[in-house]
């Protein structure tokens, strides 16, 4: 029992560590809300499901547990979605290749 | 008190600290607040494996399903805000004062802005850039397509 | 004032989240003697079940749910029976909030307190929930009915 939440618990970190990682080098906001909305969700899921199978666990704490999880599993991701919609009605723009590409370019003092 | 927990805890608190550098760091608004959402998340975890830290975990699973809630009420309220109201448009068809104002997003990143200062230091003036086009008139479209990033190099050159 | 969120994700997870939002609230305000919370943070997680429907739902519909009366109506209800309550204790000779020195037939001084937090408690929610929606309908340019 406490094998299979420590095993559940510890891919539920990684995916946190994961999504933290991603909000530090991802190049703009679509992206790095793309790592929180679904790596944390996962996260979550995992570490909560883990965190069943612990001994301190009692009765009334695993229904509290349960409703943080759902409630988390359902908030997160459209919490996200209504930023972002909101990001791209206001004019954020996504980071491209070309984009890139042309600064490069332009870095290098070339075409222009 | 399980040592597993405790090392995960601290991890997670790490983690906290990490989203609040994007918090400080974040170019735009939007970055900063899906930073919040990501440190109110791990504030959620942290609070429930607190609970399980000390054997109290209906205590600490209160406190963490009030959080989550009250934290789930600050981006819907941002987004709220920053979206244009009723899509743009108010009850007579004119573009609402949101959706007249400047962008809020646009601001460059990194490469982007290293162009600006290249192009700053060879003289190019600013304000050579074309203007935007204006205000649509009555009736026009809400929100005009917003130029791409190719679009915009070649107006700058 | 500010109409219905345009996003239909948003607007069907509100009306959804918002009621039981809401309970947990209520719940928060009846279980303060024992855990976390009381009148205050319940009063809180009831004002947002009613501030969610505000800002994502029509109008029209969100008005209907929790009325602009509310906002002053439960604020000065609550603020009056916290008032009340607290300065029963007085008239018997106790001091501010000292619910012990009321006498009731057949209770003893303990249960009494009991209720007497009970009662201040529900009535701190009730004033915290009515400010925060009369905030909310103040800045939305809602008017007073």
């Amino acid at each position: 029992m406490i094998i299979v939440a420590n095993v559940l618990v510890g891919a539920g970190l990684f995916f946190l560590v994961v999504s933290a990682i991603a909000l530090l080098i991802m190049p703009d906001v679509y992206t790095r809300a793309h790592a929180v909305a679904k790596s944390e969700t996962l996260a979550l899921l995992l570490l909560f499901g883990g965190l069943f199978f612990r001994p301190e666990l009692t009765l009334d704490a695993s229904g509290l547990l349960a409703l943080v999880l759902i409630f988390s599993l359902i908030a997160n991701p459209t919490a996200i979605h209504a930023l972002l919609r909101a990001a791209s009605r206001s004019g954020a723009l996504p980071w491209t290749v070309i984009d890139q590409r042309l600064a490069d370019e332009e870095l290098r003092g070339g075409t222009s | 008190m399980s040592t597993y927990l405790v090392v995960s805890l601290i991890i997670v608190a790490l983690l906290i600290a990490t989203g609040l550098y994007r918090v400080w760091a974040g170019p735009t608004v939007f970055d900063r607040i899906v930073a919040v959402a990501l440190v109110s998340v791990n504030g959620v975890v942290v609070l429930v494996l607190l609970g399980f830290v000390f054997e109290q975990p209906v205590l600490f699973l209160d406190i963490a399903l009030g959080f989550a809630l009250l934290a789930f009420l600050l981006p819907i309220a941002l987004g709220r805000y920053f979206e244009a109201r009723d899509d743009g448009t108010s009850k007579d068809g004119a573009p609402s004062p949101r959706a007249r104002a400047r962008p809020l997003g646009v601001v460059p990143h990194g490469l982007i802005a290293e162009r600006g200062r290249r192009a700053a230091s060879r003289g190019v003036a600013r304000s050579t850039r074309p203007v935007p086009p204006p205000v649509p008139e009555e009736g026009a479209e809400a929100f005009p397509d917003i130029p791409s990033d190719r679009q915009r190099l070649e107006d700058e050159r | 004032m500010i109409g219905a969120y345009p996003s239909v994700v948003v607007r069907v997870v509100c009306a959804l989240l918002s009621p039981f939002i809401l309970m947990f609230g209520l719940y928060v305000v009846a279980h303060g003697h024992y855990g976390p919370g009381g009148g205050f943070a319940g009063g809180v997680f009831i004002a947002v079940g009613a501030i969610l429907p505000r800002l994502t739902l029509p109008e029209e519909l969100a008005y209907r749910l929790v009325p602009p009366a509310a906002g002053p109506l439960a604020g000065g209800v609550g603020l009056l029976l916290f008032l009340l309550v607290g300065t029963l204790p007085l008239l018997v000779g106790g001091s501010f909030l000292d619910y012990g020195a009321v006498e009731i037939a057949g209770l003893e001084a303990s249960r009494v307190r009991y209720l007497g937090i009970l009662v201040v408690e529900a009535a701190v929610g009730l004033a915290v929930f009515g400010a925060m929606v009369l905030i909310v309908d103040v800045l939305t340019g809602k008017d007073r009915p």
